[in-house]
């Protein structure tokens, strides 16, 4: 029996589906689709034929054929496929698993298509991995994950923003026109992995009229600056507050190597081509030394429970152990994407003091990092207080 | 072709053959269709032409941090080829398969089985000659076009392999076009 490593049907396959990966390269994504599809029948032809006593080359050929059929977005044949090898003896362990998340991901992928197709949304996914420390498989501490959930929702809004060359907003939520180009849909958690999938989405009409601001440059944008903020690169944001805020949120998204080892981004729409980076503990470290200014200022440290934000009047309260509490003033706008989650949480605060025109010093919260995410404080906490 | 290093000692020299890396015998290195692997290599001449004024060119190639010399060939490429190559990413990631295809092949003896569509955290699948398919290895490969820290690059590849759900072993491989050099690791063995 021929091996199915050099079955011309196998090798047809490839061929299509690199040259599908062409078209995609070259902005023909209907063509690309097409032959992923053609692809993707060959390969599902191929998986039949792989011999019984080589399981492990007849399980990644038969996950080849289901991913292929994902890519084609041909959801129906992919569920089908799916079914019918989770059904069989013909994957092994590692290979069910594998088939098992594709077929969440198609479900969800389709769940969004037809949302998209009823509402006329542009409709593009993103995805938040989060791998390793108490991340076990499909399930993760719900203060962690929500935490990230809240500041990566943010962050993307802030993108938007940004690309919008919109003035840098202190206090408040987006304004509507920002939300009608890129709105944030939450999307359910895939099982075995942890992660926090959203959607941006923005009508058809608006991305008839800006074609150059939609879901899709908004999440390029988000994954392109990731990638800058991990090679602590962020000169592409010319705007000081931007370039802060994005620093401040990629650090507070990274792992800190106690809760989390690895968090990673991508998108699952292929026509995009974007980064997909993936954060270390040492990037968290390396983007807060870069959040921390490097200048003459004398900085000082403050540590304890993070217990009053007061965003209006541009506060907050840190109190020791002694109970002794410290009130520090935050520049507008600075933390607003960022400090929610970390009411009532152990932080150290990094702060200066700084002479006003006609006022005593006062010192000026210049970094609020959380200390506490290996413990299981971190996700027991008590009511905070957010006015 | 030969090349000649003084010993570190300074009292002799030894005589050593760089390990060949030809761009045009990269279908010795895999049974992937001749098609996809023309493309490969016509990328890896335009990548290498952009960076050197013409072959051969010697460089490194390293396995596990053992590092060897390497003499680079390629065919000069066409202006047609460099205009269907002009998206530089593009061309680094094709042109860096066919490199590592060669490399691996030459410095591990596997050769280039299968495309990993999904879910392997690899690009590849290869086998040994003479070896049955199910005991096929991983190979994923990144490219760089001007230097930047291969070992940086190397090491996301390594985490890579180990992310991946295929539980097989790995290699790892990175190649820079401007300093002709490639790193490789392998992984799980």
């Amino acid at each position: 029996m021929t091996s199915v490593f050099d079955d011309p049907i196998g090798q047809q396959s490839d061929e299509l589906s690199f040259r599908a990966e062409r078209a995609l390269a070259t902005g023909n994504a209907q063509k690309a689709l097409e032959l992923f599809a053609e692809a993707a029948a060959l390969e599902t032809q191929l998986a039949e034929r792989a011999a019984a006593d080589e399981p492990r080359v007849r399980s990644v050929v038969a996950l080849s054929a289901v991913a292929l059929w994902f890519k084609a977005r041909r959801f129906d044949e992919c569920e089908r496929l799916a079914l019918q090898l989770l059904a069989g003896e013909r994957l092994t362990d590692q290979g069910r698993v594998e088939v098992r998340a594709l077929l969440e991901r198609c479900w969800r992928e389709g769940d969004a298509e037809r949302v998209a197709r009823d509402e006329s949304l542009l409709l593009i996914p993103v995805d938040m991995k989060l791998d390793g420390g108490r991340i076990r498989k499909g399930l993760a501490p719900s203060a962690i994950v929500r935490d990230r959930q809240q500041i990566f929702a943010s962050m993307l809004v802030r993108t938007a923003e940004w690309k919008m060359s919109a003035p840098f907003r202190r206090r408040g939520e987006a304004k509507k026109d920002v939300l009608a180009k890129a709105g944030i849909y939450e999307a359910p958690a895939l099982a075995a992995s942890y992660g926090v999938c959203l959607y941006v989405g923005s009508s058809r009409k608006v991305t008839e009229v800006h074609p150059e601001l939609n879901a899709e440059s908004v999440v390029s944008a988000f994954l392109e600056l990731a990638a800058a903020a991990q090679a602590t690169s962020l000169e592409s944001v010319v705007d000081a507050d931007y370039r802060a805020s994005f620093l401040a949120g990629f650090r507070d998204l990274a792992p800190d190597g106690g809760g989390i080892e690895t968090v990673g981004y991508s998108t699952s729409a292929a026509h995009l081509r974007a980064p997909s980076p993936v954060f270390l503990p040492a990037d968290r470290e390396r983007l807060s030394g870069a959040l921390v200014r490097d200048n003459n200022t004398e900085t000082f440290v403050v540590r304890g429970v993070l217990k009053v934000v007061n965003l209006t009047r541009e506060q907050i309260v840190i109190e020791g152990d002694d109970a002794d509490t410290v009130t520090l003033s935050i520049d507008a706008g600075k933390f607003g994407d960022t400090i929610g989650p970390k009411l009532n949480r152990k932080v150290v605060v990094f702060a200066e003091t700084r002479k006003g025109k006609q006022r005593d010093p006062k010192p000026y919260a210049l970094d609020v990092r959380t200390t506490d995410e290996g413990d299981d404080e971190g996700a027991t906490r008590s009511e905070p207080q957010f006015d | 072709m030969t090349m000649t290093r003084a010993t570190q000692g300074g009292s002799g020299s030894t005589t050593i053959s760089p390990v060949q890396i030809g761009v045009a015998d990269v279908l010795s290195a895999c049974t992937v269709s001749a098609g996809i692997v023309r493309c490969y290599a016509e990328a890896a001449s335009v990548m290498l032409d952009r960076y050197h004024e013409h072959s051969p060119v010697f460089g490194t190639v390293s396995l596990d941090g053992e590092e060897r010399c390497a003499a680079f060939t390629w065919p000069p490429s066409t202006d047609d080829e460099k205009a269907s190559h002009a998206n530089e990413l593009d061309a680094i990631q094709y042109g860096a398969y066919a490199v590592s295809f060669i490399a691996a092949n030459r410095m591990t003896g596997y050769v280039v089985r299968k495309r990993a569509h999904h879910g392997s955290g690899a690009d590849w699948l290869m086998t040994k000659p003479g070896e049955r398919d199910d005991e096929f290895v991983r190979l994923e490969v990144s490219g760089v076009g001007r230097d930047k820290s291969l070992e940086g690059r190397l090491k996301d590849k390594v985490a890579q392999l180990g992310r991946g759900d295929l539980a097989r072993p790995g290699l790892a491989v990175v190649v820079g076009f401007e300093g002709a050099a490639i790193v490789m690791r392998a992984v799980g063995r």
